[in-house]
């Protein structure tokens, strides 16, 4: 232990409905909208659902937990908490998990930035009635097309993220999330409410909860499953790890990482039925495939947008708060991942003030690619996307490493439900599961026809994830010991490692 | 809307509505005891 006393006063989340809020919006974002309804149509409706349930109950809620035991225990951010964890000569873990996350920051911007304008259009009445297919997909390439406008957007996005994680923890984002992450739940049972009130809304029902049992069957469809799982609760990203900082003492582990999944998940339901349900319902079974076929940006911002001018309401109440609810889920989460970036700087010694303007800063020109440049961000998207699965291998080796009973004792301590000898076996099996995993993407990326995953410049290719990845842990392990030096000190640290914490930071 | 697809959303989707407010319920409830304890010993 050391003998440098934590900081004397720290902030910390008001109440526990405030900080499963916070954590909600953290994994509420554009995904549970606009990808996990296409995925649903996709892959056999309740089947697929059955298979991501089963995929939270194993594979999200330990490592959230686990997570959530770092974050609390090291009162540090991802760097620190696996310098404390692991060991001072894994620190790079903690910066692999965050580089990642950051790198996710930087686009995700930018597609907060898209929602932010389609709300603005849709508000201005731009889905008229009538309007076609063939007019949004102009509307949608004029804008993607304008540089000037994604930019602007995106800085939008950025600078009022910046603004509210700037003011901190009591007057930023927990005084934010605690309003806006209900309000979005209110939005989206309206949504869907409405979808379900559609003449035709019960085929979109169908496609969405009855199961396909055959598909039950089929290996992909439980890949699809835990894949969706993992970009969606937000596991292994270290958001919920960094929120954690600011637990009270003896909060409970075990019943808000399954509420946050659960939370999560009711939010994916409530969009697939309000997306699934008034594609069916406005544009019947052949528009449906084809909508969902379409990709995400194809989906939401093409064929929805349409098909709002074609519902009653639709113009001027339903487009406008369907494209605000879009905005808000990619907000909360952007939140969550600008804070994950201060904490981190925080905990290298820059005060608060002036880390929360520079993060600010660098997220917008580092954004600036991927706002001009579907490619480059289709190509981020994949890297970082997958590169989550690497960070969750990571938590489950931190715990490994800390010792899970002796983890699993001192959650059982603080916990509202006992954590069983399944938790430290699902964290035991997790390397076998993320080896399934991962080495069902290889071996698509490797057979998939006209892949060229030997070459690092192709958008989606093997080789242009493998580079960047190998890039960053290479600089991350040259900079290893400065990190575990720079990095302050919290309660779990070893004397004789890291900075001493000034107060107040 | 057929009985199937009735069965199926009630059991996938009012399900989850059923577990999401129970365990809000029970967070929030556990909450209120920790606080009148001062199990927390730490104020937000």
């Amino acid at each position: 232990m050391s003998d440098v006393k934590p900081a004397a006063k720290r902030e910390v989340f008001g109440s526990r409905f405030a900080f499963i809020a916070a954590a909600i919006g953290m994994a509420v974002g554009t995904g549970n909208i606009w990808r996990f309804p296409r995925d649903v149509h996709a892959w056999g409706g309740g089947a697929f659902l059955l298979a991501v349930v089963v995929a939270n109950l194993v594979w999200a809620i330990p490592i959230l937990m686990a997570e959530s035991y770092m974050g609390s225990k090291a009162r540090l951010g991802t760097v620190g908490a696996f310098r404390d964890f692991v060991g001072r000569r894994f620190t790079w873990m903690g910066g692999f998990m965050a580089v990642v996350t950051i790198a996710i920051m930087f686009y995700y911007s930018v597609v907060c930035g898209w929602a932010i304008r389609y709300f603005v259009y849709a508000v201005t009445g731009r889905f008229e009635q009538g309007i076609t297919v063939d007019e949004t997909t102009g509307i949608w390439e004029g804008f993607i097309d304008n540089g000037a406008q994604t930019v602007l957007f995106h800085a939008i996005a950025i600078g009022l993220v910046g603004f509210i994680v700037y003011r901190g923890l009591k007057r930023g984002f927990e005084a934010v999330l605690k309003i806006v992450v209900p309000a979005l739940f209110v939005m989206l049972t309206i949504l869907a409410i409405r979808a379900l009130t559609l003449d035709g809304a019960a085929e979109g029902l169908r496609y969405l909860f009855v199961p396909e049992w055959d598909l039950l069957g089929n290996a992909e469809l439980w890949l699809q499953a835990f894949a969706q799982m993992a970009f969606s609760t937000g596991a292994g990203w270290g958001l919920y790890l960094t929120y954690c900082v600011y637990m009270r003492r003896r909060e409970d582990f075990a019943l808000n990482a399954t509420a946050i999944v659960a939370g999560n998940h009711l939010a994916s339901l409530l969009a697939g039925i309000a997306v699934i349900c008034t594609v069916f319902a406005v544009g019947g079974v052949a528009l449906a495939d084809e909508a969902t076929g379409a990709g995400n940006e194809g989906l939401t911002f093409i064929y929805l947008a349409a098909l709002f001018g074609d519902m009653p309401g639709g113009t001027y109440f339903f487009a406008p708060l369907f494209f605000l609810v879009l905005a808000l889920a990619g907000v909360s989460s952007l939140i969550a991942m600008v804070e994950l970036a201060a904490r981190n700087v925080v905990d290298l010694g820059m005060r608060r003030e002036r880390a929360v303007p520079l993060i600010a800063l660098v997220a917008f020109l580092v954004g600036i690619p991927a706002a001009l440049n579907l490619d480059y961000l289709s190509n981020q998207d994949n890297v970082w996307g997958i590169g989550l699965l690497i960070s969750m291998l990571f938590v489950a080796i931190a715990m490994m490493k800390y010792g899970l009973e002796e983890v699993r004792r001192e959650m059982n301590a603080d916990s509202d439900f006992g954590v069983g000898a399944w938790w430290t076996l699902l964290i035991r099996i997790f390397p076998v599961m993320f080896a399934i995993l991962f080495g069902w993407f290889l071996y698509q990326s490797v057979t998939e026809p006209g892949n060229a995953w030997w070459d690092p410049f192709d958008t989606f290719s093997l080789a242009a994830m493998v580079v960047q990845w190998v890039v960053v842990a290479a600089i991350l392990l040259v900079l290893n010991n400065a990190l575990a030096r720079r990095v302050s000190h919290g309660p779990l640290t070893a004397s004789g490692v890291g900075r001493e914490r000034q107060i107040g930071r | 809307m057929d009985a199937e697809t009735w069965v199926w959303t009630l059991i996938l989707f009012g399900g989850t509505i059923v577990v999401v407010a129970f365990l809000m319920f029970w967070a929030i409830k556990k909450d209120r005891e920790k606080v009148r304890q001062g199990t927390h010993d730490e104020e937000g």
